[in-house]
């Protein structure tokens, strides 16, 4: 005999067995002692979990996660900070790395490092003497010929020239706001 | 009560731990009654039931309030027990090889305590031999009366999915209930009567 169907049909919800389904199963049930053992096994088993009731918690539970939840967020800063304090490191070594490994050739030789420094910044101070032998005469001169009055009148033009060029500039590179 | 969940809910998204405690003594039971029906284990069953409400306070802000907290909140219990599980299954430790914790149940008499002790100690066996996903779609339908949506919304399974396993664990329970009677019980006293009975609700 062919127990499957039947047994599939036992585990079925009742509501979709047809009730042809449903008589054929009850024909079956009072021949068959293995079916029926397992529909007795299965009815007690619901019974059984019908009856089993809800288990909660020891008391003070509430309290617990609050517990919980405070060391999970001091466990949460305290990673927080070892991420940041990790990150700028790390970046510092980085940075650190890079400038030594530009600089290793000079590090090399100290002496020339200081040399050519020197040498910079006396050329930098020659290229700037230069520049004010060359600038404070002509200052000098134009300071007497122009009076106050027309220096104040330059800078003033030459401003509102800066603004004109700079709301030009605008104008002209800025899409339009309305597109036909 | 209910209005009282959603000020909570609300509340707990504007970030109000306060709040959320109030949740956390309303779901404490369920919660924690899902744990110790997957864990079987008053210790891992606590754990559980904490690190679930730890997860739903970390994730609180993307909960959607259209859907129901208890769907939510078991849902993360189940997955995380479900886990747990799997975890426990690469140390080998079986179910049957944890110690039955004594829980204190209200009960008349001693005898019906050996009764339910009994009892608890097969539907223990009998849940421990399922799948873990079947086992958590068998607590939410026998102890949460949950509908099939919820239990499919709950455990992410379609509704055919979740239609077959209960079936699959339906039949595998039985038969488990079926050797653990056999095995606890002299033959003679298994009740034909109830057999009887079973023949009658199967017919009618």
């Amino acid at each position: 005999m062919n127990h499957q169907i039947y047994i599939d049909w036992i585990f079925e919800d009742a509501q979709n067995l047809t009730t042809q389904q449903a008589v054929d199963l009850g024909d079956h049930l009072q021949d068959c002692e293995r079916c029926r053992s397992l529909v007795d096994s299965f009815h007690n088993l619901e019974a059984a979990l019908d009856q089993a009731e809800m288990v909660g918690p020891q008391s003070g539970f509430v309290s617990r996660w609050e517990n919980r939840l405070a060391a999970s967020s001091e466990r949460f800063h305290r990673r927080q900070i070892i991420t940041t304090f990790s990150f700028v490191v790390a970046g510092l070594a980085i940075l650190l790395g890079v400038l030594i490994f530009a600089a290793w050739p000079w590090l090399r030789t100290p002496s020339l490092l200081f040399w050519t420094w020197v040498y910079q910044l006396f050329t930098v101070y020659t290229y700037l003497d230069a520049a004010r032998e060359f600038a404070s005469p002509l200052f000098a001169g134009s300071r007497g010929i122009v009076a106050m009055f027309a220096w104040v009148f330059g800078l003033g033009l030459l401003s509102e020239l800066v603004v004109l060029w700079v709301v030009s500039f605008r104008l002209l590179t800025n899409p339009r706001r309305i597109i036909i | 009560m209910q209005d009282n969940e959603s000020n909570w809910l609300i509340e707990a998204q504007n970030g109000d731990s306060q709040a959320f405690t109030h949740l956390v003594e309303t779901y404490e039971k369920p919660v924690y009654n899902l744990c110790y029906r997957m864990l079987w284990n008053v210790q891992d069953a606590e754990d559980a039931a904490q690190e679930t409400f730890l997860r739903a306070y970390q994730s609180i802000r993307r909960f959607d309030r259209s859907r129901p907290f208890s769907t939510w909140l078991l849902s993360i219990a189940a997955h995380y027990c479900i886990d747990q599980i799997r975890k426990r299954r690469m140390h080998i430790i079986s179910v049957e090889d944890l110690a039955d914790p004594d829980i204190p149940e209200p009960s008349p008499g001693i005898e019906m305590n050996l009764s339910r002790k009994e009892d608890r100690q097969r539907i223990r066996a009998v849940l421990g031999a399922l799948d873990p996903i079947d086992r958590a779609a068998v607590v939410m339908y026998y102890w949460y009366d949950f509908s099939y949506e919820e239990i499919c919304q709950t455990l992410s399974l379609t509704m055919s999915a979740l239609k077959s396993r209960l079936h699959r664990a339906r039949r595998a329970m039985a038969e488990e209930w079926l050797k653990q009677q056999t095995s606890t019980q002299p033959k003679e006293s298994r009740s034909s009567h109830s057999a009887k009975m079973a023949v009658e609700r199967m017919a009618s």
